[in-house]
């Protein structure tokens, strides 16, 4: 009896979980359609892959809340907002909206690293976000790649720098260490 | 002719390149930061390689290079191929900075000088002359007679 109370429990959680997801996912396409947005786009404004968005969307994924979270950034509304209503998703407490308290107006200052960058990227071309999907996902396409190429030369200089450096500190000791007293 | 001010020196020192973007798009200017180290970095539509289009790339890089030198606050700065029907973008851009940005490119690359000399000319023989967009010399005209210099 304990066996099938607890089968029956399970299987309760996982129903109401699942309708919590379909919900979920409904809510994010609505919002997301309301706002003309591809998928594609969605994914650049929150940060949360497309295909995991997509999934998200067809109720065959339980979101954590800090996906949603960054979902509801990218919408600039709150998590409260999103779960409102659904089951299965705990309250706001403890729950922070990591959106900027400035509004990410476009001008709001120099990242603090690429992630803020991209942050403020999306915010700016979400303003001048009329751009077709294709459009759009070629420049984000193309932003992305382009700090990854200029990162990685970066830190090639530096590490030869460095082993230029070391290399440069190692010779006059060696010499010191052969040099006749 | 007095020559409009040799940029690429001053581009080289930023990271630039090219690569594939919308038509629409003329070049896009991003800075961030990243291993305590702030990084800005140029990219160009590619069609601008072509020499055909050497006076909308070098108009491209100086209003970038505006960004840069006026400390614009932001992360990211795209600037729309100009005559197209991006003009609807525009109220949606930040109106002032690329105003400023096009007033540095029009003092860099259309010396008062040239304008002098040549103002009896058509802008668009200028435009030649100085191998910039046409509408860089409206431009610089409209800045001389407005603030007269």
């Amino acid at each position: 009896v304990e066996g099938v109370a607890l089968l029956l429990t399970n299987v309760y959680t996982l129903t109401t979980m699942l309708n919590g997801a379909s919900a979920i996912g409904e809510r994010i396409k609505e919002w997301r359609t309301a706002k003309g947005w591809s998928q594609g786009q969605l994914a650049f404004f929150s940060g949360v892959r497309s295909s995991h968005l997509s999934l998200i969307e067809r109720g065959m994924r339980n979101p954590k809340v800090e996906t949603l979270v960054k979902i509801a950034d990218a919408f600039k509304r709150s998590y409260v907002e999103l779960v409102d209503g659904i089951e299965g998703y705990p309250s706001s407490e403890g729950v922070e909206s990591s959106t900027r308290e400035d509004g990410g107006e476009v001008g709001a200052g120099v990242g603090e690293d690429r992630s803020t960058a991209l942050r403020d990227a999306q915010i700016n071309l979400r303003r001048i976000g009329e751009l077709n999907p294709e459009d759009f996902d070629v420049v984000v396409r193309v932003i992305n790649a382009v700090m990854e190429k200029t990162e990685r030369k970066y830190l090639e200089e530096h590490r030869a720098k460095r082993n230029r450096r070391k290399t440069s500190q190692q010779a006059p000791a060696d010499n010191r260490e052969v040099s006749p007293s | 002719v007095p020559q409009p001010v040799n940029l690429a020196t001053v581009l080289d020192a930023i990271s630039t390149e090219f690569q594939a973007m919308p038509d629409t798009v003329e070049a896009v200017l991003v800075r961030w930061k990243k291993y305590g180290k702030r990084f800005t970095q140029i990219t160009f539509n590619d069609v601008l390689r072509e020499p055909a289009y050497s006076a909308r790339l070098r108009q491209a890089g100086a209003h970038e290079f505006g960004h840069v030198v006026c400390s614009h606050r932001g992360d990211l700065f795209v600037m729309w191929r100009a005559g197209t029907d991006i003009d609807r973008f525009a109220r949606h851009l930040d109106e002032c900075q690329e105003r400023q940005c096009d007033y540095v490119a029009a003092y860099l690359l259309v010396p008062l000088q040239t304008l002098r000399d040549l103002k009896n000319m058509e802008a668009s023989y200028i435009a030649r002359q100085l191998d910039v967009p046409e509408h860089l010399v409206k431009l610089r005209f409209e800045i001389w007679k407005k603030h007269h210099r």
